[in-house]
C-alpha cells in the first residue's frame, strides 16, 4: 500500500514541454484516474510514475521516499499496456508467471504454481493457461495482462488506457470488473484515459490534465458540477458546456431589484448581459464576482441538459433561434443560436422539428460564472448542495 | 498447418475462382511465368539430362550411363572431400557468424551519435564484388606482402595461408565473416526495430534484468527473421566461390578445396561435362534437403 506524491514534475524534449509543474497526491488504496485529451501529458505522466520515462525537473515520491531517479524494477508498479504487451511465444501460464520467475523475485516453482492458479481463478481464465496470447479473445488477453500485473502484488498498479483496444460492449463489462477487482485487492490504482465516461465510472478521484498541466483535480461528481475552469467545463460532459460571454452590470435595471423567480422573490443586485441575453444576479453572485475582480468580461456558462425549453419569456430566460433538431432515441438535442454563439440544449422527446427556425425561451436551473481568463467566480445553488460547494 | 488452411482461416474460407477468372489471370502471369521456365526450368532440366551420360570432351566420347556418375561421386574420397570441407566451411561460419551479427545489431540498437552513420558504413562490404574482397583480403594475409604476417611475426607466429591449413581456413573465415557479417546485422537490426516497446518496458517494470529482457523477450522475436536469415545465408554459402578462391585458391594442397572447385576443375579443367553436372545437381540436391530441413523443423515451429 503506497501513497503517491509528485511534487512539480516536469518533462522536456527539447522545445517540447510535455508536462509542466505537476503536482499531485494520490492516496494510499485510490483509484486516481488521470483524464485528458490525447497528447495532454497524461501518458507522459504516467510513464514517469512508472520509471520508463526520466524526470526532467521535480520529484516522485512513493510514500516518503524519492524515487524519481530509480529504475522501474526498484519501484514494486505494475503497469498494464493499451496493447497489453503480453509475450507472444509464451503461453498464458508463462505470461501470468513471468514476474515470479525472474532472478530478483526469488520465488519455487510451487509457489508459482499455487499463484498463478489463483491469480487465474480470480480473473476466471484457469481454462485458457495453455494457450498462446494470440489465440485468446481481446477480453481474455486484458485478463492475462491483468493477471500478469496483480500476481507479484504490486505496491502501486498503473494502466496505460488498457480499455480502448477491447469493443464498446466488452469495455462496459471490463470497466466494472475492473472497479470490483480494485475494491477486492485494495492496491493503489493510477490510470489513464481520454475516456470520460471511463473516468466518471471508475474512479475514485480524477485528475484532468491539458497542455500538460494539471487543470483540476476532485471525485468524478465534483469535477461534473463544479467544473473550475472553462476547460474542464468544456472537456466534461457531453455534449460539452454552453459559455456566452457577457459582461457584469451592477448598478443598472434597478426597476428590476425585485424579481420573482425560482425558489421564491429574491433581491437582485445586477444583471449579466450582451446584445443577445440577459440574466439576473443575486447578491451573492454580483459580490463573488465583484470579489474577484478580474475585469467585467465573464463568461455565462450552463449544460445542455441545465436547460429547460418554457413557453412565456421572463426575466429568468433566455432567447434562442432553433437551428437543428436532433432526436437521439432517449433524448433530444436541439443546437440553437443565442446572438452570435451556438449552444446545445439537452431535452426530453416531446420536442420536436415544429420548433425549428423559431424562437425558443431557455430557462438556466443551473449556471456557472467564470472570468475572462476561465476560472471559476460563482455556482448557482452551491449553498444548497454540499457536495458542490468545494473547498475553496 | 499448411498455408493455404492458414489463409482459410483468415479468410474464413478457401476463395473458389471460377474457369474464366482463373484463364484470364493466366494470361497475366503467363510472361512471367515462360521467362521463369526458359531460363529456370529449362536449365535445370538440361542439365539432368546431361548428368547422365559418361562424356569427355577430350576424347569426344558421350555415352548414356543412367546414374553412373552420381555412383561416381558417392564413392569418389576426392568429391566426398569436397563436400565435407564445404559443409566444414557452411557450419563454422554460420556459428560464427549468426551470433556476431546478431551482437552487432544489438549494439547498433542501442541509441548512440552518429548511429546512423555506422548503419549506412555497414552496408559498404556487401557492395564489394566477392572478386574484389578475396584479392584484398589476399592482400593483407599472404606471406611476404601481407600486412597480417608480418604483424604475426612480431609476436612469434609464423603466418602462412600457403603452409598451414589452420591458417588458410582461419583467413576464410575471417574474409567470409568481414563481408557478410553486416548482411546479417542488417537483418537483425530490422527484426530488433519491430519488438514492441511495451514488450521490453513491460519486462523492465516486472523486475527483468538486461540478460532476462533478451533472453526471454528480444530472442524469441527474432526467431522469424533469424530463420530467414539463417536460410539467406545458409544458400549463400554454399555458393561461395569467387572469394575463396582469390584467397587460397583451394591449398594449401586441397586443404580448402570445396565442392564449387570441384565443379569448376571437373567441368572446365577435366572437360567432364556429365560429371560436372551430376556435381552441380549433387550441391543443389544437398542445398534444398538443408532448406527444406530448416524451413520445416525451424519454421514451423516459429510460425505455430
Amino acid at each position: 500500500m503506497t501513497t503517491v506524491r509528485l511534487s512539480d514534475v516536469s518533462k522536456r524534449y527539447g522545445d517540447l514541454t510535455a508536462c509542466s509543474d505537476v503536482t499531485l497526491t494520490i492516496e494510499d488504496g485510490e483509484f486516481f484516474v488521470l483524464l485528458g485529451p490525447s497528447g495532454c501529458g497524461k501518458s507522459t505522466t504516467l510513464r514517469m510514475i512508472a520509471g520508463l520515462e526520466s524526470v526532467t525537473a521535480g520529484s516522485i515520491y512513493f510514500d516518503d521516499e524519492d524515487v524519481t531517479d530509480e529504475e522501474p524494477a526498484e519501484r514494486d508498479v505494475a503497469m498494464v499496456f493499451q496493447n497489453y504487451a503480453l509475450y507472444p511465444h509464451k503461453s498464458v501460464y508463462e505470461n501470468i508467471a513471468f514476474p515470479l520467475e525472474l532472478s530478483r523475485q526469488r520465488v519455487d516453482e510451487a509457489e508459482i504454481e499455487q499463484r498463478v492458479s489463483e491469480t487465474a481463478e480470480l480473473l476466471q481464465i484457469t481454462d485458457q493457461l495453455d494457450k498462446k496470447p494470440k489465440n485468446l479473445s481481446g477480453g481474455q488477453q486484458q485478463r492475462v495482462a491483468l493477471g500478469r500485473s496483480i500476481i507479484r502484488e504490486p505496491s502501486v498498479f498503473l494502466m496505460d488506457e488498457p480499455l480502448s483496444n477491447l469493443d464498446a460492449k466488452l469495455r462496459i463489462r471490463m470497466r466494472s470488473e475492473l472497479k470490483q477487482l480494485h475494491e477486492r485487492l485494495g492496491i493503489t490504482t493510477i490510470y489513464v484515459t481520454h475516456d470520460q465516461e471511463e473516468a466518471m465510472s471508475l474512479a475514485d478521484r480524477i485528475g484532468l490534465l491539458n497542455e500538460g498541466r494539471v487543470q483540476q483535480v476532485g471525485p468524478p461528481r465534483e469535477v461534473f458540477e463544479r467544473p473550475t475552469n472553462t476547460w474542464v467545463a468544456g472537456f466534461i460532459g457531453n455534449p460539452p458546456m454552453n459559455l456566452l460571454e457577457c459582461a457584469l452590470d451592477a448598478e443598472g435595471e434597478t426597476e428590476r431589484s425585485r424579481v420573482p423567480g425560482p425558489g421564491g422573490t429574491r433581491e437582485m443586485a445586477g444583471v449579466v448581459r450582451n446584445e443577445a441575453f440577459s440574466y439576473p444576479l443575486d447578491a451573492e453572485a454580483v459580490a463573488d464576482v465583484e470579489a474577484a475582480n478580474t475585469g467585467s468580461r465573464l463568461l455565462f456558462g450552463v449544460r445542455p441538459m441545465g436547460l429547460t425549453i418554457v413557453e412565456e419569456a421572463t426575466d429568468w430566460t433566455i432567447p434562442a433561434r432553433v437551428k437543428t433538431v436532433e432526436p437521439t432515441g432517449e433524448r433530444t438535442l436541439v443546437t440553437a443560436t443565442v446572438g452570435k454563439t451556438e449552444i446545445s440544449v439537452e431535452t426530453g422527446n416531446e420536442v420536436t422539428d415544429a420548433i425549428k427556425d423559431t424562437t425558443i425561451h431557455l430557462r438556466p436551473e443551473k449556471f456557472y460564472l467564470y472570468d475572462g481568463t476561465g476560472d471559476l467566480l460563482f455556482v448557482s445553488g452551491a449553498r444548497a448542495d454540499p457536495a458542490v460547494a468545494g473547498g475553496d | 498447418m499448411s498455408t493455404r488452411s492458414m489463409l482459410g482461416q483468415v479468410y474464413g474460407r478457401t476463395p473458389r475462382v471460377s474457369l474464366p477468372e482463373r484463364l484470364r489471370s493466366w494470361k497475366y502471369l503467363f510472361p512471367s511465368v515462360l521467362i521463369f521456365v526458359v531460363f529456370g526450368i529449362v536449365p535445370v532440366l538440361w542439365v539432368l539430362y546431361q548428368s547422365t551420360f559418361v562424356w569427355s570432351a577430350f576424347a569426344g566420347t558421350r555415352r548414356f550411363a543412367e546414374l553412373q556418375n552420381y555412383y561416381t561421386i558417392v564413392h569418389s574420397s576426392e568429391h566426398m572431400l569436397a563436400l565435407g570441407r564445404t559443409l566444414l566451411f557452411v557450419g563454422a561460419a554460420l556459428a560464427i557468424q549468426m551470433p556476431l551479427g546478431l551482437g552487432i545489431a544489438l549494439l547498433l540498437n542501442q541509441a548512440f551519435r552518429g548511429r546512423s552513420v555506422v548503419r549506412t558504413l555497414l552496408i559498404l562490404p556487401l557492395t564489394i564484388p566477392p572478386v574484389s574482397v578475396g584479392a584484398t583480403w589476399l592482400l593483407f594475409a599472404r606471406e611476404g606482402t601481407g600486412f597480417v604476417p608480418g604483424v604475426l611475426e612480431f609476436v612469434g607466429i609464423d603466418f602462412s595461408i600457403g603452409q598451414n591449413a589452420l591458417h588458410a581456413w582461419t583467413a576464410i573465415m575471417l574474409m567470409d565473416a568481414w563481408h557478410w557479417v553486416p548482411l546479417l546485422a542488417l537483418i537483425f537490426l530490422a527484426g530488433l526495430t519491430s519488438v514492441p516497446p511495451s514488450l521490453v518496458e513491460s519486462a523492465k517494470i516486472d523486475g527483468a534484468n538486461r540478460f532476462e529482457i533478451f533472453w526471454h523477450v528480444t530472442l524469441p522475436e527474432l526467431r522469424t527473421v533469424g530463420v530467414v536469415a539463417l536460410l539467406i545465408r545458409t544458400m549463400d554459402l554454399f555458393r561461395a566461390y569467387d572469394s575463396l578462391w582469390m584467397l587460397t585458391g583451394g591449398g594449401p594442397g586441397t586443404s580448402t578445396f570445396v565442392l564449387n572447385m570441384d565443379i569448376v576443375r571437373t567441368v572446365l579443367n577435366a572437360a567432364n561435362y556429365g560429371l560436372g553436372s551430376a556435381l552441380s545437381l549433387f550441391t543443389l540436391y544437398i542445398i534444398v534437403v538443408l532448406s527444406w530441413l530448416m524451413v520445416n523443423t525451424l519454421y514451423q515451429e516459429v510460425l505455430q
